[in-house]
């Protein structure tokens, strides 16, 4: 295929993946929804504090890293602003768990801390493999899959940000 | 040429799709195969070999249900010496368990969707191979990996999964089910549905990009419509079921607690097992639909094929296909009705469960529509697709009894929904998937498979499939329940054991009958009458290219002037009775931009 179709199809691809995540993500969601309606107070009475404040400057690095890469045109312009996010995200992200396991706050206190720890972590896992898929695409000069990954990493985000807001919010 | 656009946007295929080289290795021909076609037999091995397993389990069920305390024939003093040759209660909770999974997603699945899928869309799309063919080879790899992972767990202490292919916490919960056994089960599933998930990726992506050029969505042939509809609901609600399956992981391997609840959670602190059902039903009900619409599709072309005639309403039933697809996706609380579900919420899912049978009467309406009046040619293929029919017009009507809330809070959980399950997704899925293999093998193998086996094996099907389900659907209106292992022991039931002793006859039976059909396929892979390229004489594009294909499938990119099922048209006047997809006759045939 011409690197044009090739790059179409790929986006189609992408986009396909995104419906399979959104629909994952959506179903935690309702899982947490479902959980959540059965509690008066949340978290539950008891429930430690966590610290979400390293969680969401994450959620917005991610947020700003895939909408600026819709202003992007080159490799060359992409390779900085990825750096300087990927490290930004992975600083806040050792910053958030670090300052949660400190508090000794752990998977299987209750409900409430299974639910944080455990899909912070599912998330955490994702966005590696993201990081890992965007780098890969910037090494092989495929900057047309690299923005369309971006759009996947955009909507995810934006999903998440809500999300992280909902599974923490009192 | 350059990369013109045609309408809609699509790119034309003749440009851009590589012509693939045969390989030389057999590393790459048989083993690491980009080609669709290889993929999909090494789906087809892969089936195979998991359904001897299924049913030999679901053998071992019907013995220990027949003649309870009895030792099992040839295989007991082997496997339960022990017992001195009898089938043991846990084992037997494992042989459910395991013979519902393995039925369904190492069976049915990989054979109709991954084998059909992938021989199939880009075959009869007139395209050269799956837009992706590395996650293609992938998906299998994935596929095998996870029938390793659920083969190790019959051999980790304490066994493997006895929990119900339905994995309900609290029993699943690892205070209740200790040991690796359904961990294992969870993780190969979660395997499994990853490879479904990137096979659903391809089938979607695949039938949008690269039909051929005039292909519009209502030329595609039905049975691409069944697989494309079935890999978008898997595409989407596969990743429902990994959130729920993902939780009891967590659940069992790091103490987490979504499920816990009772005495076993902290006061205040608890979760909520109803809550797997949510997740495993929205899924766990679509999946009779996703095992189940290839099949239809399958049937509504073959019919059509083997009638001489054009399908009846097939946009109709294109659209009847998708209104199911649609509908499946909004009735999975019908299997929830006994879990304290609000009143107003019953009476929504018994509505919407209800008009599902709309859009099914459409298009088995549309079946006998096809039939009527055609020249039918009565091959083994078109036996087993009227036994579809059949089976699933059964199914379907038991199917009334359980979307009814008044109905199915009586008939929960007993013999009633193991009889009705099996008519619809399992016999009609089976019966259908049968029915493609004996009329695409020449195709894939390039001879065609015994007729004279094919109707033995016919009789030696049908009947007892239509006997052991319908005596399962008298037995749970007796009030039976499925899963009890000595039923016997109560005396309401003790009636039923006779009925259970013809029902292991029927059993042995269908199983003699899937010898048959196994030495079929691999004697006819090799000795086989040769079939040619078109021997059933069928206008859809697989069949307008040499049997078997060569490797790149296409040597030009074909353009369609015709529908799928042009057959006996009256302005025709060359003596044939039927017009490829590809071949353009004035007065007839639609003209391409």
């Amino acid at each position: 295929m011409s690197s044009s179709q090739t790059s179409k199809s790929n986006e189609l691809g992408v986009y396909i993946v995104i419906s399979s995540l959104v629909m994952l993500f959506s179903s935690l969601g309702l899982a947490l929804l479902l959980v959540r309606d059965r509690f008066s107070v949340w978290p539950p009475l008891g429930s430690p504090e966590p610290h979400v404040l390293f969680g969401h400057l994450q959620s917005i690095a991610w947020l700003a890293l895939s909408g600026l890469a819709f202003f992007l045109t080159s490799k060359k312009q992409a390779k900085p602003y990825f750096t300087f996010f990927t490290l930004l995200i992975l600083v806040l992200q050792g910053s958030f768990f670090y300052s949660n396991i400190v508090t000794h706050f752990n998977f299987n206190q209750n409900i409430f801390t299974s639910f944080f720890y455990s899909l912070t972590t599912v998330h955490t896992l994702f966005s590696w493999l993201i990081l890992g898929t965007l780098l890969y695409t910037l090494h092989n000069k495929e900057f047309r899959f690299f923005k369309t990954v971006s759009k996947l990493i955009h909507f995810l985000s934006l999903f998440w940000l809500f999300y992280f807001y909902s599974l923490t919010i009192y | 040429m350059g990369n013109k656009e045609l309408k809609y946007g699509l790119p034309d295929p003749r440009d851009d799709q590589p012509i693939h080289h045969e390989s030389t290795s057999i590393w790459s021909k048989y083993i690491i195969s980009y080609d669709h076609k290889m993929i999909a037999k090494q789906f087809l091995l892969f089936g195979i070999f998991w359904t001897f397993i299924g049913i030999t389990m679901s053998l071992m069920i019907r013995w220990s249900i027949a003649f309870p305390g009895e030792a099992f024939p040839i295989l007991g003093n082997l496997l339960f010496s022990d017992s001195n040759g009898v089938i043991p209660p846990d084992t037997y909770t494992i042989l459910f368990t395991m013979h519902g999974t393995i039925m369904i997603f190492f069976s049915i699945t990989p054979v109709l969707i991954g084998c059909f899928g992938n021989y199939l869309i880009p075959l009869m799309i007139g395209a050269r191979d799956m837009l992706f063919p590395w996650l293609n080879m992938a998906s299998f790899w994935l596929t095998f990996v996870g029938g390793l992972v659920m083969f190790a767990s019959f051999f980790v202490p304490m066994g493997a999964s006895a929990v119900g292919w339905t994995s309900y916490p609290p029993l699943a919960s690892s205070p209740w089910s200790p040991g690796l056994g359904h961990s294992l089960w969870l993780v190969s599933l979660y395997l499994m549905g990853t490879a479904s998930i990137m096979g659903a990726i391809n089938y979607v992506a695949t039938v949008i990009r690269l039909r051929a050029p005039g292909m519009s969505l209502w030329d595609m042939p039905l049975s691409i419509w069944g697989l494309w509809l079935t890999a978008i609901l898997n595409a989407l609600f596969l990743p429902v079921l990994a959130s729920g399956l993902l939780l009891l992981l967590l659940d069992r391997t790091f103490g987490t607690q979504f499920y816990l609840a009772g005495a076993i959670a902290e006061e205040g602190t608890m979760g909520d097992f109803i809550l797997y059902q949510h997740l495993f039903w929205i899924f766990g009900h679509l999946e009779v639909y996703i095992v189940i619409l290839p099949a239809w599709g399958i049937v509504s072309d073959l019919l059509s094929f083997f009638s001489r005639k054009p399908a009846f309403n097939a946009k109709g039933t294109a659209i009847a296909l998708t209104a199911i697809s649609i509908l499946s996706t909004v009735v999975y609380g019908h299997h929830m009705f006994t879990t304290n579900m609000a009143p107003l919420l019953t009476s929504a899912f018994t509505t919407l469960t209800l008009m599902i049978s709309i859009p099914s009467g459409v298009f088995f309406i549309n079946w006998l529509g096809t039939m009527w009046r055609g020249q039918i040619h009565l091959t083994t293929s078109m036996w087993f697709c009227i036994g579809m029919v059949f089976t699933f017009g059964l199914g379907g009507l038991t199917g009334l009894h359980l979307a009814a809330v008044s109905t199915n809070l009586m008939l929960h959980n007993t013999y009633f929904v193991v009889g009705h399950f099996h008519l619809t997704m399992a016999s009609a899925s089976l019966l259908g998937t049968i029915a493609a293999l004996y009329f695409w093998f020449p195709k894939m193998f390039g001879r065609f498979m015994s007729e004279r086996i094919g109707k033995v094996h016919f009789w030696l099907t049908f009947p007892p499939l239509v006997y052991i389900f319908c005596a399962q659907l008298f037995q749970g209106y007796a009030g039976m329940p499925r899963r009890y292992y000595h039923p016997y022991e109560y005396e309401f039931m003790k009636h039923l054991q006779g009925l259970n002793q013809y029902i292991w006859i029927a059993a042995i039976m269908a199983f003699l009958g899937l010898c048959l059909f196994t030495y079929n396929i691999f004697y006819s892979m090799y000795f086989g009458k040769k079939s040619g390229a078109n021997p059933w004489n069928v206008g859809t594009l697989e069949w307008q290219i040499s049997s078997p294909p060569p490797v790149h499938n296409f040597d030009v990119i074909p353009t369609v002037y015709n529908g799928p099922h042009e057959f006996s048209h009256p302005k025709q006047t060359d003596g044939r009775d039927w017009i490829a997809q590809d071949e353009y006759i004035e007065g007839i045939s639609q003209k391409v931009d």
